[in-house]
């Protein structure tokens, strides 16, 4: 399967594109000249990288392509892709056995699978059917171990390497989708996507869950307010710190503007891995040039430096780890770091913290979401770009080297595939600061409420999910746009304050449109379980289908139920879909019940949102576990 | 294949540049900066012309104020639009016009426009013309009695310019202003987007979409130290310092961006700024906030730069002299091109170079404007927040007062005579009040495109906390602040409280201030109050500790406001070259005349009604007269170190005769250096007009407060020496007189031939105040000019003759100010 190598893919290739401005994701001749090679994926299909790992000797890097179903090893040296391992599932997460031979593989989109393959031959070695949704699989360092995120089961699975065979289950938060082990073994920091419960308080976040490997202790560390879609989680060498990357929202702000990180912020979160203590939250952002999506990181082994990788700007940063810890050390002591900076607590707003000791660095590919280092490279997998970027940690700061190696055939994106790369893409909003996906990961919510201007000031809602917003006009819960596709414009004039071609918002809607819910983990084998197909009954009975119904739960009119508080008091609102409503907690339209059950019962005084006070335990039981289905 | 061979070419090329900058990095220099020049440019295109007369940057368009200056011109005359071609050295003519003059080309996107600012020999006024590349199509893209220069092409297609059609002028100079305006190509919809009432220049769009500009302000600072780069979205909105409105005493202009860079490169004009611009070249970084004094660093040594352009960041072009000259990032500099002998004899230099090639577009923004609109609205989430806050309390400050600086309809001299005596060279109207919450935060409508800014206030409505610059909305704009002065590269703190208390309800109106007028007058306003409660202790005759607090007029100010001035009594803050001052140190907050209102001055009580009047006016400038039609009338002697002088009396017989009296008489005491006294109305003995030293304090003894113009024998000058039997004070003796009462006084009675000479000086003062009154005085007149600006601005009518028909001043200002409003269009 391997061919000549690509003559234009020299170690000379080298690019160090600085556009400020919005980019085009897919840069044809790369491709085109890819042809010749017929490396892999079939042509015209996306690979969408998601994972990587790095061999201990630094030799290979393994990408996980979620949509081309495969493992490509890369030799990065030589930027040439090696071997291309097929799989029958669309792999989610990736971790190497301590010494290099075995590669385990995360996958599917509900109904989980572990694989294990052989790094020398690709062979598939064992297989394992797991929780729901797994991702970022942690080898333990003996080989005995294999965690496992269940990210919609909101669980951590335990693999007993030896017996191959499920040993123990962890419960965090809410969606772990990241996870780092510290190098001696005894803990695993777990990075829980959203935060969880209700979000009309004066205080959300996400959090990270610290398992103690031999007890199976847990522990929560909490992060800054407005903490939310973490995506990546690294272990400095010395297993001194731990490195969480999230978006830092300032969502107790209306959103008047974007200038100096007035909605959302970009930040890797420090930990004291040793005492599992919050340190301190570093913005990833400039004064004018934000660094959205942060996702992916990794330490050098060598500890000097801490790459993360930019999903929506499509960069890596490469922080000076020293300089970092040296400048959260002083501001510990009270001195003056920098402007902002002369307390701990101030370092989460400073856009100039990082001066002098970070490089931004522009990749040459689309969608970086997980980093890796390799000898003298960080390797960047660019999920929209179907690349692997190399950068070259010794080249010359002011020049600082990039390579791009193509792992796949993809060609011209479909539209469907053009507006899910619009919608992460930051480069088409003011400054960078943020995409579609920042708020609404995933095509879902941040789980925040957010102070938009359409229905005046003082009135947060919480971000709806974008699934079946197309489908079931108006949008928004205020109903104030008429159709999914007129929120999508007002979004990017509004929200992004950018004036963009009609085809990139009509690319979005059809992304949009497209989403596909992901089945419940509350369904048993793709069916209701029992008692949610008693709460079926329940939830005729309780009037729920009166306004719920149809296909996507909803009738697509405005009620007033009773919730409107304060200067919304009476407010009519537009019916939510209820499918995959599971998901997006907190509910109501401030997310004041963080869940379906406080909908039902502390949430609805006086029946007005369905008939639900008279119902016993049991059917309450029934009508959650039945909406929870959906 | 084609498309794959061009592809790859140019990812070839790309390559290249790439390793060219790195050979340079590594200080393998191969040879001259000309070697950096991007491959694509050939040819530059620039301006050629002299200089104007006027030394100022922006003093190069327009008229003079003053009537016997009208023909005088500002600007050059001949010029020429140019190309040069760098590689064969061909000089394509594009325009000339001998009587004419040609500024600030820029090249559209596409190269195949330029639009530039054109006065046709024998007009008076710049205006916007575009041209072809090729000198073809000349077309005129605005018209009008006004100025407009310095366009710039946005990405949208519109252009951006700055604009004297704004009717203001400049506050402390004698030309008008003009500040940013902009227009779709087409010609229609020209809107103001800047309600800046001092110059703005040389706008240009940054990669990220916004526009960078230059922007001079004072609000309560020095005139000419705040000159300083700012940014604005293409619409007006989001105006933001972006470098230097800290660091006084440099202009920064001509900034535009570096290519592939997040740097801006600029002209550094040391001090108050030089002809044309001319300064060093410097780039500049925003990343460590405006704030960071490193983040400048000067690309040339010398100072005679003007215009310059960045290819990269090692590659700079700008005009020096009568050449266009290239040099890199360290110096290194060639020239590209110099003017024939022909052209340089007649003073012509290069200007305003930029290269004739294509150019990417920058981002476009989506605009945030609603011209429906007449109000935006204004949101600070914590009034605590920011620098300098030290010693305040959260929930300390209860209001915010709302102020305007107002555009001046006209100014004859650099001085603010008389609108203060080395303090404010603008009046500032009260507009009102918001609250504040508990939590610190305000949310208020606050009127579209004005000058608006803030004192914090305290629950004694003393001021907490002064705002030395101004903000504004644009109609329909919400404008979200963290805090008041708080660091620039701060993002807002993540409050730990689910909503700032002041969004929980709709914005508040500002609430005017009942029974006080929006633009306080001394004279009419305050002087009335110091009448009742502080003229029996502090007049001529007492003048305990030294105050005269009398209504008399001196030669320029009224012997109160003088008095109060330089015995420190407002804390105006002084036209210094200084701002974000710690807190209370400013107006109401620091004022000592104002704690002796409050907290009881030997057995004086104050009612609150006039405690507030006293309060609001310290805090909105603590001006002397409430209009500007005051300006140059009314006055005796001015700007002695400008030779802007009005009415000087130095040589009429009356000022001869006293100076012969007090050289005889007072000299003996009065040493012109230790202890002078003034030799006629307009001696300033020695003083700055506009930087007095109030530390000196010969200073109270100078013309403002010696000379009483209204009542010429209650002259402090007469009374000094006059000795007590005869009315007089006694307190000036001849040096050799003893101890004692009424012993041997200068001037036994008033049949003194010296006396007499005094009091015939201060007669001939008042006989000229009588003939040509001050503002508040009966019989005032505004001078010929301002009834000119009032017609040209449509305010009065065409007929109209102040000889025949009283003029209410007060009034027509205010329909002036009224007239700039922003009107709302569908």
């Amino acid at each position: 399967m391997i061919r000549r190598p690509d003559p234009e893919m020299t170690p000379d290739n080298i690019t160090t594109d600085r556009n400020p401005g919005p980019r085009t994701p897919h840069t044809p001749w790369h491709a085109a000249l890819f042809a010749a090679t017929l490396l892999i994926p079939a042509a015209g299909a996306a690979a969408a990288p998601v994972d990587m790992v790095a061999s201990p000797a630094g030799d290979r890097l393994y990408v996980a392509m979620r949509d081309g179903s495969a493992i490509a090893s890369v030799d990065p040296e030589a930027g040439k892709v090696l071997r291309v391992m097929r799989l029958e599932h669309k792999p989610t997460g990736l971790a190497l056995s301590p010494d290099g031979s075995k590669l385990h593989v995360t996958s599917g989109l509900g109904k989980g699978r572990w694989t294990e393959l052989e790094t020398s031959s690709g062979r598939v070695l064992r297989e394992l059917a797991v929780g729901h949704s797994p991702m970022a699989p942690v080898a333990s360092r003996d080989g005995t171990r294999l965690y496992l995120c269940n990210r919609f089961e909101n669980s951590v699975e335990v693999i007993n390497l030896d017996t191959g065979k499920k040993a123990a289950s962890h419960a965090v938060t809410r969606e772990p989708v990241a996870a780092v082990m510290r190098p001696d073994g005894k803990a695993l920091f777990v990075a829980n996507h959203l935060p969880a419960g209700a979000a009309d308080g004066g205080y959300i976040s996400a959090a990270v869950t610290v398992i103690d490997t031999a007890s199976g202790a847990t522990h929560r560390i909490a992060l800054p307010n407005g903490s939310t879609g973490l995506r990546g989680a690294a272990c400095s060498p010395d297993g001194a710190f731990v490195y969480l990357t999230h978006t830092l929202a300032r969502y107790g702000l209306p959103t008047t503007q974007l200038d100096r990180g007035w909605m959302n912020t970009s930040a890797v979160s420090v930990i004291d891995a040793r005492k599992f203590e919050y340190l301190a939250t570093v913005l990833l952002d400039e004064i004018d040039r934000g660094a959205a999506n942060p996702w992916g990181a990794a330490c050098s082994p060598d500890g000097m430096i801490l790459a993360i990788a930019h999903e929506g700007t499509h960069e890596v940063s490469l922080i000076d780890r020293a300089g970092m810890h040296n400048r959260i050390a002083r501001a510990a002591n009270g001195e003056k770091v920098t402007e902002v900076s002369s307390s701990l607590d101030s370092i989460q707003n400073d856009l100039a913290f990082l001066n002098g000791i970070r490089r931004r660095v522009a990749i040459d590919g689309s969608g970086p979401r997980a980093v890796a280092i390799a000898g003298r490279l960080a390797g960047a997998a660019c999920h929209f770009s179907d690349s692997l970027s190399l950068v070259d940690l010794a080249s010359d700061p002011r020049s600082v080297k990039v390579r791009r190696v193509p792992l796949a055939n993809t060609g011209k994106p479909s539209l469907v595939r053009r507006g899910e790369i619009l919608f992460h893409d930051a480069t088409t909003c003011f400054q960078h600061w943020q995409s579609c996906a920042t708020c609404h990961p995933d095509g879902r919510s941040d789980a925040l409420n957010w102070d938009l201007l359409n229905d005046g000031i003082g009135n947060p809602k919480q971000t709806k999910s974008m699934l079946f917003s197309i489908q079931t006009p108006p949008a928004m819960i205020s109903g104030i746009r008429s159709t999914g596709q007129a929120a999508v414009r007002a979004g990017m004039k509004h929200i992004q304050f950018a004036v963009r071609p009609e085809e990139e918002a009509v690319a979005i809607d059809a992304y949009l449109e497209n989403l596909e819910p992901v089945p419940s983990p509350a369904l048993v084998d793709g069916k209701l379980s029992p008692a949610a197909a008693r709460g079926k009954a329940v939830f005729e009975k309780a009037g729920c289908a009166v306004c719920h119904n149809g296909p996507h739960f909803t009738d697509k009119r405005s009620h007033d139920v009773g919730t409107g508080r304060g200067r919304e008091k009476a407010v009519k609102w537009d019916t939510p879909t209820l499918r995959e409503v599971w998901r997006t907690a907190p509910y109501l339209y401030d997310g004041r019940a963080p869940t379906l059950e406080a909908v039902f019962t502390e949430h609805n005084p006086g029946d007005r949102h369905g008939k639900t006070s008279h119902l016993s335990k049991d059917e309450l039981h029934h009508l959650v576990e039945f909406v929870r289905s959906l | 294949m084609h498309g794959i061979a061009r592809t790859t070419l140019m990812a070839g090329l790309r390559f290249f540049c790439v390793a060219g900058v790195l050979a340079n990095d590594a200080g393998e220099a191969s040879g001259t900066p000309r070697d950096r020049l991007p491959p694509e440019v050939e040819e530059i295109v620039l301006a050629v012309r002299g200089l104007g007369p006027d030394g100022h940057w922006y003093a190069n368009f327009g008229e003079y104020a003053p009537e016997g200056l009208r023909s005088k011109p500002t600007y050059p005359s001949g010029s020429q639009l140019r190309a040069v071609n760098l590689r064969t050295g061909a000089v394509r003519t594009l325009l000339a016009d001998p009587k004419g003059g040609i500024r600030d080309p820029q090249v559209d996107y596409d190269a195949e426009r330029i639009v530039f600012s054109y006065r046709p020999g024998g007009r008076k006024h710049y205006h916007l013309y575009e041209i072809g590349v090729d000198g073809s199509d000349l077309r005129q893209l605005t018209d009008g009695p006004w100025d407009d220069i310095e366009p710039s092409y946005l990405p949208d297609g519109d252009l951006i310019f700055v604009s004297s059609r704004c009717k203001r002028w400049v506050n402390c100079w004698l030309t008008p202003v003009a500040v940013l305006y902009r227009r779709h190509r087409d010609g229609s919809g020209i809107r103001q987007i800047s309600s800046n009432i001092e110059h703005d220049n040389t706008p240009w769009p940054l990669p990220d979409g916004r526009v960078l500009y230059t922007r001079w302000e004072y609000v309560d600072r020095s005139q000419v130290h705040y000159h300083h780069l700012w940014t604005a979205n293409p619409d007006g909105t989001a105006q933001m310092v972006y470098y230097g409105n800290l660091h006084p005493g440099i202009v920064m202009i001509d900034a535009k961006p570096v290519p592939d860079s997040e740097q801006v490169v600029a002209i550094f004009s040391p001090g108050h700024g030089r002809k044309e611009h001319m300064g060093k070249v410097t780039l500049v970084s925003p990343k460590s906030g405006p704030d960071a004094r490193p983040a400048a660093r000067d690309l040339t040594k010398g100072g005679n730069y003007r215009d310059p352009w960045a290819f990269s960041g090692n590659c700079f072009m700008a005009a020096r002299d009568a050449s266009l000259v290239l040099f890199d990032a360290e110096g290194r500099e060639e020239a590209l091109y110099t003017l024939p002998p022909e052209e340089t004899r007649k003073g012509w230099w290069c200007h305003e170079p930029r290269p004739l090639t294509p150019r990417p577009r920058e981002v476009i923004l989506a605009g945030r404007v609603d011209p429906e609109q007449t109000t935006g609205r204004m949101l600070l989430m914590d009034v605590h927040a920011g620098r300098n806050m030290q010693g305040v309390k959260p929930g300390e400050i209860r209001d915010l007062l709302v102020l305007e600086t107002l555009p001046k309809p006209i100014n004859y001299t650099g001085g603010m005579e008389p609108l203060s005596y080395g303090g404010t060279f603008t009046l500032e109207r009260i507009l009102g009040t918001v609250p504040v919450e508990r939590d610190g935060s305000a949310y208020f409508e606050a009127p579209a495109m004005r000058s608006v800014f803030f004192v914090a206030r305290d629950e004694n409505e003393r001021a907490v906390k002064r705002m030395q610059s101004f903000t504004g909305v644009q109609p329909g704009e919400t404008l979200g602040c963290v805090g008041c002065h708080e660091h620039r590269t701060s993002s807002p703190p993540a409050f730990d409280k689910a909503l700032p208390l002041a969004v929980q309800r709709p914005p508040n109106v500002i609430k005017p201030v009942p029974g006080v007028p929006d633009v306080i007058d001394f004279p009419r306003d305050i002087q009335p109050i110091l009448d009742r409660h502080c003229v029996e202790c502090h007049h001529v005759g007492r003048a305990e500790g030294g105050a005269i607090l009398t209504g008399g007029r001196g030669p320029l100010y009224s012997h109160s406001y003088f008095t109060l001035t330089v015995m420190h009594q407002l804390a105006d803050g002084r036209n210094l070259p200084r701002s974000n001052y710690p807190p209370r140190a400013l107006g109401s907050g620091a004022a000592p005349l104002l704690d002796k209102l409050h907290k009881g001055h030997h057995e004086v009580a104050v009612p609150p009604r006039e405690r507030r009047l006293v309060r609001l006016w310290l805090d909105s400038g603590a001006a002397y007269p409430g209009t500007y039609a005051a300006l140059g009338s009314g006055m005796i002697g001015g700007y002695e170190m400008n030779k802007q002088v009005i009415n000087h009396d130095r040589n009429t017989p009356e000022a001869r005769a006293a100076a012969a009296v007090i050289g005889r008489r007072c000299a003996s005491c009065h040493d012109p250096m230790k202890k002078p006294l003034p030799r006629s109305l307009s001696d300033e003995i020695g003083f700055s007009f506009w930087q007095p030293n109030l530390g000196d304090r010969r200073i109270r003894r100078n013309r403002h407060i010696v000379f009483n113009l209204t009542r010429p024998e209650k002259s402090l000058i007469l009374l000094a020496p006059l000795a007590r039997s005869a009315g007089g004070r006694g307190v000036c003796r001849p040096k050799d007189a003893g101890d004692g009462d009424d012993h041997d006084p200068v001037f036994a009675d008033t049949g003194d031939p010296g006396y007499e000479a005094l009091l015939a000086l201060c007669r001939a003062g008042k006989r000229t105040l009588d003939d040509h009154p001050r503002f508040d005085m009966p019989g005032f007149r505004p001078r010929p000019e301002w009834v000119r600006e009032m017609k040209d601005f449509g305010i009065l009518p065409a007929g109209f003759d102040p000889r025949r028909t009283p003029v209410d001043v007060y009034e027509i200002e205010r329909q002036y100010w009224k007239s700039l409003h922003y009107q709302p269009r569908k």
